[in-house]
């Protein structure tokens, strides 16, 4: 006798029905593998950069704690410095700062970051430099080490003379590798000279930035030196009441590096996103269409005793497994990709980051799979569990309908998800906002356009009548596209979404890489001069009259701090507890300013609110840029308190200012009127066009020779790397873009696929009512090609709508839109007739 | 000795309607039945007189709208949803004019699924499976799909899919009706043999009456009424 348990065993059925139509769940689990691979990889490679910035924080920091500012320390904090090398701390004290060198058998100078150090340094981590012995002549003076990219760079050979300010300095070693330097990108090569020597060089002048720095390592005998390090950081916030202190802690280093990480993975994180939603748009649609050709099958199980939530539960079940094969494929992916990742991250940015697969990635990769295919599809399940089996056994139910309720809660508890998901993955509410809201507008305006596009369809079938050939293949082609309007639209929807991302990078990264590229015919200056003296003005003047085609006035520099807003102090907060947004403006509002003074704006400045004062103006009145206002939440009528060397100045803003940031002249966040500022601290800066790299050696040579404490800043040159760095960015992206368009394309073939049974019998028909095998083959491209228009029409329109909104929002200009995304639309017109007559080729052929 | 069996389902006054936009339609009407344990049952009538859904109220697929059935004297009008669908996955064999096969699966899969709903292991669910394949003829069958099978062989294998798990009554709605008349011939010689065998109560809905005069008893129905009984 049979074993009769209350409950059915559904697992089994499930897995049986699973295994069954393996190649369509193959072809679901697909559709999100891809989307969950980049998302693991993301994920799994952000763990393993800040698994190795932990694991070598103590080293890259060099020290347990360290104290930085751009001012000389204070008393009180040399006092407690001396207290703490009481109690047996260890201390270590550097300078760094920028500054023009020259070696004797060059015939240019150039720019270089300088770093002065202490016998003691580092107090953690090694020096790597050639030969290793070099430390006593090092200490003993008149020597520096050089970084190995600048010997290579300037054939400088140990022995060599290089001129720094007012010294002449003996190359003694080259550096291989400094504490911290992998994660640092520096646009200057390093030069490492003893601490003694900077008083040498005269390069520390007044108003010049440079950052002082301490270093403290614990006592050996404190054991647990996360926590003494902690603690240390603790009392000396308690004790020490300098504003400009900067304090890090091993335990908390590299927060830009983590920063700047978390920011340019967000993009990554979006455009994967993009891919994911496309798929699981692709998954859901498909697995619906499945579930409507199980009908038969759950009225027959109804039959032998299951009940609705026996077939909910059943369906559910598969689901799972659908999750469960697309979160280990997309694991799979990932692991590729993160491997991939891994030789590009070595080679191209000489970062090698080792791969290590996180457990909790794969499991949050798994989890995450099936939760969306169980969301996803949870209401065509439901739906599909309410059938009344009656209605399938008297033949009267060939399709069920997907309650709105249903899909209604699915589609709201998914875009939460997707918020809280960009929330936690960018930490800022703007974006997560911003990217769930206009990716909600991007679908329902393509939605939009794909309906009117059909409906216009329509429109032209009706008024059909030719019957000619192309006439009739015009007519039944179009017919196939209408009638079946949900396929034709997850087609769209899946082409659209994946070409129109594709468009709108190549259209950003156009847009931006121009912006910033500086040309010979370019009047745009490309050349700063930094840290002028009032002194040097007419001399300096001078020099730049022979080499620059154009030169703007120079702009005083006056350095300060922020110390209220509207009456209220301005005090750091712990960033562990801030958004991506509340960071940005705390560091705005803790950053060092520059403040500038002038009567009159220059060309790239628009007053777009208040009014700017008139020349001799001696109230403490202030302009703003438009952008820095809106970050720091101010408006006209504010008042700001700044600190300026130890004098409190207080002014009301009285007009917001737009910046044409890309015209390249020296322009400032805050200015105060000439007579208000003119008497405080400065230094002078300012920016010529020369534009031949041969005049600015020169230039650069002639200025050095003069005045070797000016800092000549080639913005060509760094602009040209933030160019190399966005090509890197941007084809990354494009890279996952790629895979977007290509979920689009595997929805396409899956979708076609499905419907090859239906397709069949239609051709059939068409063959036995007398239709020639052309005319058959005409219909689909027909078919195929009209998706392919109409796609083509759609991205063209979100493409220069994208082009348009990045005018008004970013300022970016684009030129030549369609010339750039032509490609990309020849692609969706003709990739569908492609793929669709394709993968028909088996029925064209069997269809005679 | 003509002993009278139990009765296993009994039909009190049941009538069922159906509403189609404003117009009620009454498709069984006030009947009276009781089937015996272990017997065969035909119904018979022309089309619309009720047979399925006579059927279909038997199943526990569908509600009366008045009357009772009582199965071994309790009401199934009591039963909820999920006991209902307990009666059929436990004590009801379904064989359809369609067959009603799953496609995807073979015919062993297919034999096998009502047992393995039951929680039976796959190998012992399959070993039943055969055997009855096998008492049906269709050894060489067992792992066909649908598909790739004849009528008469894909009737068969509902045959046997609705006795795998020992039933106490199949339901049989039109089962010769997609066959020709010899192959019809064969599949109800199939179904009596193997009927006969595990005594089940067998209730077959046909309008067939040659079918019909296989079985034991026969109720003709006409306009939802019993028109005739012998």
């Amino acid at each position: 006798m049979t074993n009769k348990t209350s409950k059915p065993e559904l697992n089994r059925l499930a897995s049986r029905i699973f295994w069954r139509h393996r190649g369509r769940m193959l072809f679901f689990a697909l559709c999100i593998a891809v989307g969950v691979g980049c998302l693991f990889t993301i994920e799994n490679f952000l763990d393993s950069i800040n698994e190795l910035i932990a694991g070598k924080a103590r080293e890259t920091l060099a020290a347990d704690v360290t104290l930085a500012s751009w001012r000389p320390f204070t008393p009180e904090i040399e006092s407690s410095l001396a207290q703490l090398k009481k109690e047996g701390y260890q201390a270590s004290r550097t300078l760094a700062f920028s500054s023009m060198a020259k070696p004797l058998k060059a015939r240019f100078p150039f720019l270089v970051s300088v770093r002065a150090i202490e016998e003691s340094y580092p107090l953690y981590g090694n020096m790597e430099v050639s030969p290793s012995d070099y430390r006593e002549r090092f200490f003993a003076g008149n020597t520096c080490l050089i970084g190995q990219q600048l010997a290579i760079q300037y054939k400088i050979d140990l022995g060599d003379k290089i001129f720094l300010g007012g010294s002449t300095l003996e190359v003694i070693g080259f550096i291989l590798k400094e504490p911290g330097q992998s994660f640092r990108g520096t646009f200057s090569p390093r030069i490492m000279v003893p601490f003694s020597e900077v008083k040498k060089t005269g390069l520390i002048q007044y108003a010049s930035r440079i950052s002082r720095a301490c270093l403290l390592a614990c006592p050996p005998h404190l054991q647990d030196s996360a926590k003494a390090a902690r603690e240390l950081k603790e009392r000396l916030r308690r004790e020490l009441s300098d504003p400009y202190l900067r304090m890090a802690s091993y335990t908390e280093s590299q927060p830009t590096v983590r920063e700047v990480l978390q920011r340019v993975s967000t993009f990554f994180v979006l455009v994967s996103l993009v891919t994911l939603i496309l798929g699981i748009i692709g998954m859901a649609t498909s697995v619906t269409t499945f579930f409507h050709e199980q009908l038969e099958t759950i009225g027959t199980l109804r039959c032998l005793g299951l009940t609705s939530s026996h077939i909910s539960q059943l369906y559910l079940r598969l689901c799972f497994f659908i999750g469960l094969l697309g979160g280990t494929l997309g694991i799979l992916i990932g692991v590729i990709f993160s491997y991939t990742a891994q030789i590009v991250m070595e080679q191209v940015f000489s970062i090698p980051v080792p791969v290590s697969i996180q457990i909790k990635n794969v499991l949050a990769g798994l989890f995450f799979a099936i939760l969306i295919t169980l969301g996803a599809n949870y209401a065509a399940v439901s739906s599909l569990a309410k059938v009344v089996p009656l209605d399938i056994l008297r033949g009267r139910l060939k399709t069920f309908v997907i309650s709105r309720q249903a899909l209604g809660i699915t589609i709201t508890i998914g875009l939460g998800l997707l918020f809280l998901y960009t929330l936690q993955s960018s930490n800022s509410p703007k974006i997560a906002f911003f990217f769930t809201i206009s990716l909600v507008g991007i679908v329902l305006f393509s939605l939009l356009l794909i309906l009117l596009s059909l409906r216009v369809l329509e429109i032209f079938l009706r008024r059909l009548v030719s019957s000619s050939f192309w006439g009739f293949s015009l007519r039944h082609g179009w017919r196939q596209l209408i009638r079946q309007k949900a396929r034709s639209i997850t087609f769209f929807l899946a082409l659209t979404l994946g070409i129109t991302l594709l468009c709108s990078l190549e259209l950003i990264e156009h847009s931006l890489v121009r912006e910033i590229s500086v040309d010979e015919e370019d009047s745009r200056p490309d050349i700063f001069l930094v840290d002028v003296q009032k002194s040097q003005i007419s001399s300096v003047k001078k020099i730049m009259s022979d080499y620059a085609k154009s030169s703007k006035d120079f702009s005083p520099l006056i350095r300060a701090r922020l110390t209220h807003i509207n009456g209220e102090s301005v005090k750091r907060k712990d960033i562990k507890e801030l958004s991506m947004e509340e960071r940005r403006r705390q560091r705005f509002l803790t950053r060092e300013y520059n403040l500038t003074y002038k009567d009159t704006l220059n060309s790239s400045e628009t007053i777009t609110e208040g009014k700017f004062w008139e020349e001799g103006e001696s109230r403490p009145l202030i302009s703003l840029e438009k952008r820095f206002a809106e970050r720091l939440g101010l408006s006209l009528n504010d008042t700001m308190s700044f600190d300026i060397q130890g004098r409190k100045l207080e002014g009301e803003i009285v007009a917001i200012r737009s910046i044409n940031w890309v015209s390249m002249s020296p322009n400032f966040f805050v200015i105060f009127p000439r007579k208000v500022l003119e008497p405080a601290p400065q230094m002078l800066i300012t920016s010529l066009a020369v534009h031949d790299s041969l005049k600015i050696a020169t230039f650069r040579e002639e200025l050095f020779d003069k005045h070797p404490n000016i800092i000549v800043i080639n913005a060509g040159q760094i602009l040209e790397s933030v160019r190399q760095m966005l090509t890197y960015l941007i084809g990354g992206l494009k890279g996952v873009g790629w895979i977007c368009a290509a979920i689009g394309l595997l929805i396409l073939i899956g979708t076609l696929s499905m419907g090859k049974v239906q397709r069949r019998r239609k051709i059939l028909l068409l063959r036995s009512l007398g239709s020639s095998s052309q005319s058959t083959r005409a219909i689909d491209f027909v078919e195929f090609a009209s998706i392919g228009l109409i796609t083509a029409v759609i991205v063209g329109l979100l493409s220069y709508s994208w082009s348009f909104f990045l005018a008004q929002q970013v300022g970016v200009v684009s030129h030549d839109t369609l010339e750039k995304i032509l490609p990309y639309l020849l692609v969706s017109v003709f990739l569908p007739v492609v793929v669709g007559l394709f993968s028909n080729r088996r029925l064209y052929r069997e269809v005679r | 000795m003509n002993e009278k069996a139990p009765i296993l389902l009994e039909l009190v006054q049941v009538t069922k309607k159906y509403r189609s936009g404003e117009e009620e339609l009454t498709v069984v009407d006030n009947l009276s039945l009781e089937i015996p344990a272990g017997k065969t049952m035909a119904i018979t009538g022309p089309s619309g007189s009720g047979k399925s859904t006579l059927l279909n109220l038997i199943a526990g697929l569908d509600r009366v709208s008045q009357g009772e059935i009582y199965l071994q004297g309790v009401s199934l009008g009591d039963w909820k949803d999920e006991s209902l669908a307990q009666w059929r996955r436990q004590e009801v064999g379904f064989i359809f004019q369609d067959f009603r096969l799953i496609e995807s699966f073979t015919a062993l899969e297919n034999v096998s699924l009502p047992l393995e709903i039951l929680g039976e292991k796959t190998n012992l669910a399959q070993e039943k499976a055969k055997e009855l394949l096998k008492e049906l003829g269709l050894e060489y069958r067992l792992q066909h799909f649908p598909g790739q099978l004849s009528g008469g062989e894909q009737q068969r294998v509902a045959i046997a899919r609705a006795y795998a798990h020992h039933p106490k009554i199949i339901l049989a709605d039109e089962p010769t009706g997609n066959l020709d008349p010899h192959t019809s011939n064969q599949v109800m010689k199939n179904l009596l043999n193997i009927n006969k065998t595990r005594n089940t109560t067998l209730v077959v809905v046909t309008h067939d009456t040659s079918v019909a005069q296989l079985m034991e008893k026969i109720v003709s129905l006409t306009n939802g009424r019993i028109s005739h009984d012998e």
